[in-house]
């Protein structure tokens, strides 16, 4: 018997599907595609989920894709993910440098990489020569390689002796740091995703999983499938596809989660379902201060949250908000929290984060599989990349603080450049760079990896910053917003055509290899960052790498003896392994799944008494926060009665530079549009596809009508990605007080049918 | 042509009748329902169609997600 190519493929393809279900055709999934000649191992280049994929190469050219068996993925790709190899070769990639000769409105001009590069560092050096190191910036990306951040961190911070260093995780996980931080004294989480396999009741806030991070969503579903004792709370104002697996879904007035999250705390402990014994072991309870309190002093704090009191606040049904927490504490319940943009995305979110650590930390669950507070990254490297190597302005590499005069020693003795080289105050976080930008105090940026033109908020305020200062990117792709305002463009390597680490949601490092070569003059980051810093007149001492794979090899070794420990990660075992979860001290240590707890995490001594240490802490122990409720910044008024918020769509990616280039994604949401519920729409006679005026504060625009079930009554949505509808320009730029994350989930509008 | 492989994810109560629908779809092939939640499916279509495809097998009632596992563009790649 014989078979065609495309019928041979087909089988093949077949296999795959039935090999992630764990069918005995597991060995089918080792066989290449007919005709592939070589399969290599990376990342998704998407999302923060990090699934582990395969890339099919024939004849130097990527052909195939398909996810990896091995990696927490088990095989499984989304949309997305499936689709990335076209964007490799999208007609619009950059691939040489350009520069505008001109000023801001000459057109770019393709010229030699020395001329690109010497353009920009000249600028940087006249800026530093001029006005010194803070009229510099750096701002990054949570989609940039760790050995990229790392490298960049080194060179503004020791180099430039600028801490102008930031970037987009800001704009949606400093919440998550934060309150990592501030309630277990150290950041990223405990968990990981194998607590979905075990836990009995998911608490789901602040996140559209099933859109924002299917393949976890699908671990989810089915744990649930499996079993009839597993309970699902969806806590969002909008009914998405993720509640449709919610046991509870749970309506609330938008901004009122702080209420919510008191309320449940509330019952769990009027109902005794707390852990007296957890909490006298390993807790503190803390007013807004800091000060320390009692637990009496919760109790009473507490009395303000009763169900009918967080009714009149949310919304929410007593006997609903009752439910839930009762399927939380439930003694026998493996409780699972999961969060996103819903709660970091906030001028509270650091506050909503405590509080939902609050929840696991009075029912001591927590440090028991199945049981954690695990915040979801909406970027595939904002964890590893950004927050591990210390690439915010406030901080250090492994959880170090810029204005910690000891950090700060032990990074310079480390980087051997003289102690205090490093500048001891922190430096710009995003928004205010960009109002210093707009000022004209900092004059020359250098961004990487990211689209702030399309993302800040606020952006008619910002935009003139990108028009007013010097700025030199990074970028892969032609029609990214910020290209309007670059006076340098470095064409960079994309997503496997060059190698380098991404770390994940639960502390996952994977080796992205290089499948493909740049196209162009493509080059990878690391080395324009390189040759760009020592024509800027950075000392090549500090930075004597020939590769990325040298980059890694100091950070690997710099993380000895911290917190994050992962010098068992060398370079050969990330190539063989499908990624490793810190800490990872040696070679032989497998990685930690969970962290804090004795036997499982080496940073806690086997002889620790109890079967958990929060040694991240000072005091060894974790904090309860008493937070108020407080209202979102801006909440709906008489004026502009309704909230606004914004996300994102299963089908399109941040601002659609990849994920725009691929017309079986594309199509499924070409534009943008608003959300409405039918019975707002009636109230203001709007049918679907009319018009929609949509009018806030700062700024208005129209987006056609959908009319949906999805947002509950005085709410509207709309997708972020559509460049020509930067929806952003209609929301403020209040941020949280300490993580300094803007809030760009509700501010008030008003909605009228366009004539 | 691009050949794709994938799960659809189907509400229990609804998966037969989804899988019948899928069985039905000119382009599709599907190879059984699994763990009582899982359709196999391979999509055989011009790369730049697979979206309209893939648009139709999540309207039909009871699809819950699409679960890509592989997909490859050889013919359409190597231009």
């Amino acid at each position: 018997m014989s078979i065609s190519r495309r019928e041979f493929i087909k089988g093949t393809a077949a296999a795959i599907a039935l090999s992630t279900l764990g069918s005995p055709l597991e060995a089918a999934f080792a066989a290449s595609a007919d005709g592939v000649e070589t399969w290599v191992k990376g990342v998704c280049r998407y999302c923060g989920t990090g699934c582990g994929v395969m890339v099919g190469v024939r004849g130097g050219r990527a052909v195939a894709i398909k996810g990896d068996p091995n990696n927490h993925n088990r095989g499984l790709l989304c949309q997305k993910g499936n689709f990335l190899i076209p964007v490799i070769y999208a007609k619009d990639r950059i691939t040489e440098p350009m520069i505008r000769k001109g000023g801001k409105n000459s057109p770019l001009e393709k010229v030699s990489w020395d001329e690109a590069l010497d353009f920009a560092a000249g600028s940087f050096k006249k800026a530093l020569q001029e006005s010194g190191p803070a009229s510099i910036a750096y701002y990054g990306s949570g989609q940039a390689l760790t050995e990229e951040s790392y490298l960049a961190n080194k060179i503004w911070k020791a180099g430039f002796r600028s801490n102008n260093v930031d970037g987009n995780p800001r704009l949606c996980m400093a919440s998550a740091v934060a309150g990592y931080l501030t309630t277990f004294g150290k950041d990223e989480p405990m968990g990981c995703y194998e607590d979905i396999d075990n836990a009995t009741c998911f608490f789901i806030i602040g996140s559209n999983t099933s859109e924002a991070h299917p393949i976890l969503f699908q671990r989810i579903a089915n744990r649930k499938a499996g079993s009839a004792n597993v309970k699902v709370i969806v806590a969002d104002p909008r009914r998405t596809n993720t509640s449709q697996i919610a046991d509870e879904h749970i309506f609330f007035k938008p901004g009122t989660d702080l209420a919510l999250l008191n309320g449940m705390a509330h019952v769990i402990v009027k109902e005794e379902m707390d852990d007296p014994r957890f909490i006298a072991r390993h807790v503190i309870f803390r007013d807004n201060d800091g000060k320390e309190m009692t637990y009496e002093d919760y109790k009473k704090f507490l009395e303000d949250y009763t169900p009918a009191k967080v009714q009149e606040i949310t919304g929410i049904p007593a006997e609903q908000l009752t439910r839930a927490a009762r399927m939380f504490g439930d003694s026998s319940a493996a409780s699972l929290s999961l969060w996103c943009m819903g709660i970091n995305q906030r001028t509270r979110g650091v506050w909503a984060n405590n509080l939902i650590h609050n929840l696991h930390l009075i029912t001591g669950k927590i440090g028991k599989k199945g049981s954690s507070p695990l915040s979801l990254t909406g970027q595939p490297n904002a964890c590893g990349g950004v927050r591990d190597t210390g690439s915010l302005a406030h901080l250090l590499p492994a959880g170090r603080l810029v204005e910690n005069e000891a950090h700060r020693n032990q990074v310079e003795d480390y980087w051997q450049v003289p102690r205090g080289t490093i500048a001891p105050k922190m430096g710009l976080h995003t928004v205010a760079l960009f109002e210093n930008m707009a000022a004209g105090a900092v004059k020359c940026v250098f961004i990487h990896c990211t689209n702030p033109a399309h993302t800040l908020p606020h952006l008619n305020k910002y935009t003139p910053a990108l028009q007013k200062s010097f700025v030199a990117m990074t970028e892969c792709f032609m029609d990214a917003e910020t290209v309007k305002y670059a006076d340098v463009v470095f064409p960079a390597a994309f997503w496997c055509e060059t190698e380098g680490v991404y770390g994940c949601t639960e502390r996952r490092y994977a080796l992205i290899s290089k499948a493909v070569e740049p196209m162009g003059n493509a080059r990878p980051v690391v080395n324009i960052l390189m040759d760009f810093a020592r024509r800027a007149g950075v000392d090549s001492k500090l930075i004597p790498y020939n590769n990325a794979a040298d980059i890694w090899e100091e950070w690997r070794n710099m993380s000895a003896g911290t917190p994050y420990n992962f010098q068992g990660m060398t370079r050969a075992r990330l190539a063989r392994e499908s990624g490793l979860k810190w800490p990872c001290p040696t070679e032989s240590h497998p990685g930690t799944n969970w962290r804090y707890v004795r036997g499982d995490d080496p940073l806690v001594p086997a002889d620790h008494p109890a079967p958990i240490s929060f040694y991240g802490s000072a005091t060894g122990k974790a904090n309860v926060f008493l937070r108020p409720y407080a209202p979102p910044f801006e909440p709906a008024d008489k004026d502009y009665p309704f909230v606004l918020t914004t996300g994102r769509v299963i089908d399109q990616w941040h601002t659609a530079t990849m994920t725009g280039k691929v017309p079986e994604l594309h199509r499924a949401f070409p534009s943008a549009y608003v959300e409405l519920n039918p019975q707002d729409a009636q109230k203001l006679d709007i049918r679907n596809g009319d018009q929609v005026m949509l009018e806030t504060r700062r700024d208005k625009m129209s987006f056609p009508a959908r009319l949906t079930e999805t947002c509950m009554p005085g709410l509207v949505f709309t997708p972020f990605f559509d460049r020509n509808k930067l929806v952003n320009r209609l929301f403020h730029d209040a941020v949280d007080n300490a993580s300094k994350e803007p809030e760009y989930k509700i501010c008030a509008c008003k909605v009228s049918k366009q004539a | 042509m691009a050949i794709m492989g994938f799960l659809a994810h189907v509400l229990e109560e609804k998966s037969a009748a989804a899988e019948s629908a899928l069985e039905s779809m000119p382009g599709l092939s599907t190879y059984g329902l699994h763990q009582g939640s899982y359709v196999v499916a391979v999509a055989e279509a011009p790369y730049r169609e697979l979206d309209a495809l893939l648009a139709r097998v999540r309207d039909i009632d009871g699809v819950l997600a699409l679960y890509m596992t592989s997909c490859d563009f050889q013919d359409e790649m190597e231009a």
